[in-house]
């Protein structure tokens, strides 16, 4: 026998162990040139004896029976080991049923039965093709597209996967999508109510492609799933990926606001994606409500990974005008930010460059401050722009700097550093009452003190609109007693 | 590396603790930088020179100001160099072995390795920010350790203890803190040396703080009160005692209204204030308020004494996305001072203002992001006007680079000063790993004092910038560090 013919020989137990992936493919010719052999063999069963009885090891003809005639004298040798096992398949199929059945139908004659599988009808004797999974839709009478077949009917012909254990992944790979995955929500709710039959079973047209794992790589309420539970364990299964689909309720405008008390009303949806840990990724500790949600862990899917997103309060720009709400209601702020990101931008970092910001971003000029502020931050600091105290310690900060720039008061009534004004020390007080933060951030209060304590200055009132000398003195005297020593006035 | 780092972070908590999940920030950044300072100089009027157009100058050229017999100026210091270095760490620790504790925290390491004099900021070398114990478990949330709360008083920041207690079916939460605070802005004490650059007068002990809060949350309105207390323990004299109220309220989707307002009871005066009415929309924001702004000193100064008085200011601020590809923002805001009643003929000084600000952001391809920025104000004391851009380009997923320039003209009135400064620069930022990300960027400032003497200052300069953020955790949470940089004018991620 040639040596090609090996392939010949091999293609015929697939023709004969048919697999699903063959039964798609409709009519594969058989590569054994049986139609040169044809006069020789008038029946099948003279080299398949044991097809019919389901005997594997009569199925195929011996090397010996071959060299009958390949000898190397009348015709030339040829060498042939015939398969050991059936190949793999997901097949509920048997050559001894079926016999029998096409036997009533044809008789018992194998040329008979045998072709009329495995010979195209009108075609000559011999001219040997796989079966067609076409043909077995036909006899069984299902409808339509083999892998569009209705549930039960997968059933009559296929095993479930995780049965099938000789199926090898290349071709469990191949199987083609129905068509009815890709209906719209399939992906969602769709695809369960599918797979969940009326006695807690699983759908058996789901069974057999997939197994456990495969449904477990997505669902994080695997466990709890009956129909997922059903289906038999097969780590073979996940040579088809899947992914996780949002759900249309989570593009809601409302949906932040709104989706704890979706998880309160209803939390079967939400267990199926999410985890415990799902709400970890936004909320600062862990929200009562998501106890309903299961924790990670062995046999659940890793569930959907959530990434905070703006909430629609946040729109634009908010980093720029979040300051009101977060005064008037830091509680809905904590629900998702630590004070320590607050400090991300409120608290200066001196190895910042002016440029770029600590903020989570760390995008270069998109700070705190506007790009280029530290040489214009004497007009925003003049008339607080922002609340400068609140991050900038006056003294740590502000003084620090000024200090180290020589920007610090020497303690004389001169002319001093306001040089544009040529009366400015005459008329600071009303820059003073304007911006007096500012003149603490060069001054000290023995500066001022030179001319307004009443005991060692020049006993210059500095008290203006608002002063009230009873309430600051009943609630600490000790403030008078810099300007006014023990001889506070009553008024 | 990474378990060493976690070691060395975990070391205050028991082993036997085990804890199950972990977060670490670590942050370090270096920047290099030189300043210039001015120093104050004197000499005898004698020595006056007078200039071409008839002013008085210093011998070397510095214009002088002559009083009682002696000329002031100010001549240019000597320029400084200084290189912070700043290394922060933000953890928290959960899964301790009790349902609902954690610790959390965040410190920062500070080193001027110039050599120099310590920079702003880099004193004292280790920085506690927040550091406590936190048990959350249903409607009770205490806390221990170093801590900060903000609210409508201001960011405080306090050694002691904090519980918060919540009845969410009714929306209520009630809380109160005590302890030992921080000065405010920093996380020193006002007893800490770092707080007293000047040798001014401090308090002795610290301060101990107290403070109440009381909130109503509903899916239409916010409620909440504040009232914070302190205590110098020295002279168990009052410091500060304020009270707050603010309000949100959100009478339709996407339109809300919120403000609220201080009132300082140690004073008997009334501090700031704002309002704001908002309309947020996917690509439309527009916003009006009005603002009382009131400095807030406490009684351990003389400066309440002193009368600071409040501005009040009228605000509006339109942004809108006409295109996915384009952004415009413009803000305005005018403010008025109250009297000060202290208007001197001789001296007069403004009393009110306004600002403005409009810029654009343009995404022409989803990599790739512009800004053009133009601001300009004009009040007391000072005034100043510039434009700033900005390019960023994402060339991979992982790269970032940005180049800006800005200018800004910045006339003083009190100071001869017309200063005009261009700021140009370029950063690179790079996520090396998905939890670790390197950056560096250099900055060039060029000014000009626009003082036609010698005490025209050169301040220009380039500074250098390095940074290092690693992130590290357990894998018990999501948290990544944020996406590579499109400095959009979203910012948050």
């Amino acid at each position: 026998m040639k040596a090609a013919t090996r392939g010949v020989v091999g293609g015929i137990a697939a023709a004969m162990m048919l697999g699903a992936g063959a039964l798609v493919a409709g009519i594969v010719e058989d590569r054994f040139d049986h139609v040169e052999h044809a006069k020789l063999f008038p029946t099948c069963e003279g080299c398949h004896s044991g097809a019919a009885a389901g005997d594997f090891a009569t199925t195929y003809p011996s090397a010996e029976s071959c060299a009958t005639c390949h000898d190397g004298t009348i015709e030339e040798r040829v060498t042939w080991t015939p398969p050991t096992r059936p190949g793999g398949n997901n097949l509920r199929f048997t050559h001894p049923e079926h016999i029998l059945e096409v036997a009533g139908e044809h008789g018992a004659d194998s040329a008979l039965a045998c072709a009329a599988c495995h010979i195209r009808e009108g075609q000559p004797w011999m001219t040997v093709v796989r079966a067609s999974g076409r043909r077995c839709l036909a006899c069984h009478e299902i409808a339509g597209r083999h892998y569009d077949a209705p549930d039960l009917a997968c059933a009559t012909c296929h095993v479930p996967l995780a049965q099938a254990t000789a199926l090898p992944a290349d071709r469990i790979r191949e199987f083609e999508t129905p068509t009815s995955h890709q209906a719209p929500g399939f992906g969602l709710d769709g695809h369960g109510k599918l797979a969940e039959t009326a006695d807690g079973g699983v759908a058996a047209s789901c069974a057999t492609c997939h197994a456990r794992e495969f449904c477990t790589s997505c669902h994080v309420n695997a466990p709890e799933t009956r129909a997922i539970q059903a289906l038999g364990a097969d780590p073979r299964s996940l040579v088809h990926e899947a992914s996780l689909e949002e759900p249309p309720s989570h593009e809601r405008a409302d949906f932040l606001e709104t989706h704890q008390r979706d998880l309160r009303a209803d939390a079967s949806a939400c267990q199926t994606c999410h985890t415990q840990e799902s709400c970890l990724a936004c909320h600062v500790g862990q929200p009562k409500v998501a106890r309903q949600l299961h924790a990670a862990g062995p046999g659940r899917g890793a569930g959907a990974g959530t990434v905070r997103r703006r909430p629609p309060s946040h729109a634009l720009d908010f980093s720029r005008a979040h300051a009101e709400p977060a005064r008037s209601a830091p509680g809905t702020c904590a629900t998702c930010h630590l004070v320590t990101t607050c400090l991300d931008c409120h608290r200066p970092n001196p190895a910042d460059g002016q440029s770029v910001t600590s903020a989570p971003t760390g995008s270069p000029g998109r700070g705190y401050h506007p790009p280029a502020f530290l040489t214009r931050h004497p007009a925003a600091a003049y008339a607080q722009e922002t609340e400068c105290a609140d991050c900038h310690n006056p003294a740590t900060f502000c003084q620090t700097c000024h200090a180290q720039a020589g920007l610090r008061a020497v303690g004389q009534l001169t002319a001093g550093f306001h040089d544009a004004k040529q009366f400015f020390l005459v008329g600071h007080g009303q820059a003073a009452r304007q911006s007096l933060e500012s003149c603490t951030s060069c001054h000290v209060e023995s500066d001022c003190l030179n001319c307004h304590s009443a005991v060692a200055g020049r006993g210059f009132r500095p008290h203006g609109p608002g002063f009230d000398p009873d309430r600051l003195r009943r609630k600490n005297p000790n403030m008078c007693t810099a300007c006014h020593g023990t001889a506070i006035p009553r008024n | 590396m990474r378990r060493a780092a976690l070691v060395l972070l975990l070391a205050a908590v028991p082993a036997s603790l085990g804890a199950q999940g972990y977060r670490v920030r670590l942050d370090s950044r270096l920047q290099t930088l030189s300043f210039r300072g001015a120093e104050a100089d004197s000499i005898p009027s004698t020595d006056v020179v007078t200039g071409p157009d008839g002013s008085l100058l210093s011998p070397d050229g510095h214009a002088v100001r002559c009083f009682g017999g002696w000329c002031y100026f100010w001549r240019a210091g000597d320029e400084m160099e200084a290189a912070p270095w700043v290394t922060s760490a933000d953890f928290s620790v959960w899964g301790l072995g009790v349902d609902g504790l954690s610790v959390r925290g965040s410190a920062q390491a500070a080193l001027d390795i110039s050599g120099g004099a310590a920079f702003a900021g880099t004193e004292p070398p280790v920085q506690l920010l927040e550091g406590y114990l936190e048990y959350a478990r249903g409607a009770v949330t205490a806390r221990a350790g170093r801590q900060l709360v903000t609210g409508r008083l201001g960011f405080l920041g306090f050694d002691g203890a904090r519980a918060t207690l919540r009845a969410p079916s009714l929306g209520l939460e009630v809380g109160g803190y005590g302890g030992w605070s921080l000065a405010r802005g920093t996380s020193v004490p006002w007893t800490s040396p770092a707080a007293n650059p000047l040798g001014e007068y401090r308090p002795e002990d610290r301060l101990v703080a107290v403070g109440a809060s009381a909130a109503w949350r509903s899916k239409w309105a916010d409620l909440r009160a504040e009232y914070q207390r302190e205590v110098d323990p020295d002279v168990d004299k009052l410091t500060a005692e304020r009270v707050a109220m603010g309000a949100g309220i959100r009478p339709m989707a996407r339109l809300s209204l919120s403000g609220g307002g201080e009132y300082n009871l140690a004073e008997g005066v009334w501090g700031s204030a704002d309002a704001s009415l908002r309309y947020s929309a996917l690509q439309l924001e527009v916003a009006v308020g009005g603002k009382r702004y009131r400095p807030f000193f406490p009684l351990w100064t003389i400066w309440a004494a002193f009368s600071p008085v409040a501005y009040h200011s009228g605000w509006g601020s339109l942004q809108v996305a006409p295109h996915r590809l384009l952004r415009l923002r413009v803000r305005g805001e005018r403010y008025a001072y109250e009297d000060a009643e202290a208007e001197n003929p001789l001296s007069q000084v403004e009393d009110d203002g306004w600002r403005f600000s409009w810029g654009a952001t343009v995404l022409p391809h989803a990599d790739l992001s512009v800004d053009a920025d133009y601001h300009a104000e004009k009040g007391p004391g000072a005034s100043s006007r510039g434009w700033s851009a900005s390019a960023s380009w994402r060339p991979g997923e992982r790269l970032s680079l940005t180049g800006y320039a800005a200018n800004t003209l910045r006339p003083l009135e009190y100071r001869t000063d017309e200063a005009e400064a261009w700021w140009y620069g370029a950063d690179a930022t790079w996520e090396a790993l998905p939890d670790l990300r390197l950056g560096v960027g250099v900055t060039r400032y060029d000014e000009d004092r626009g003082r036609p003497d010698a005490g025209a200052i050169d301040w220009s300069q380039t500074r250098l910038t390095f940074r290092v953020s690693w992130l590290l955790d357990s894998g018990a949470d999501r948290w990544r560090l944020p996406p590579g940089a499109m400095p959009t004018t979203g910012g948050e991620q």
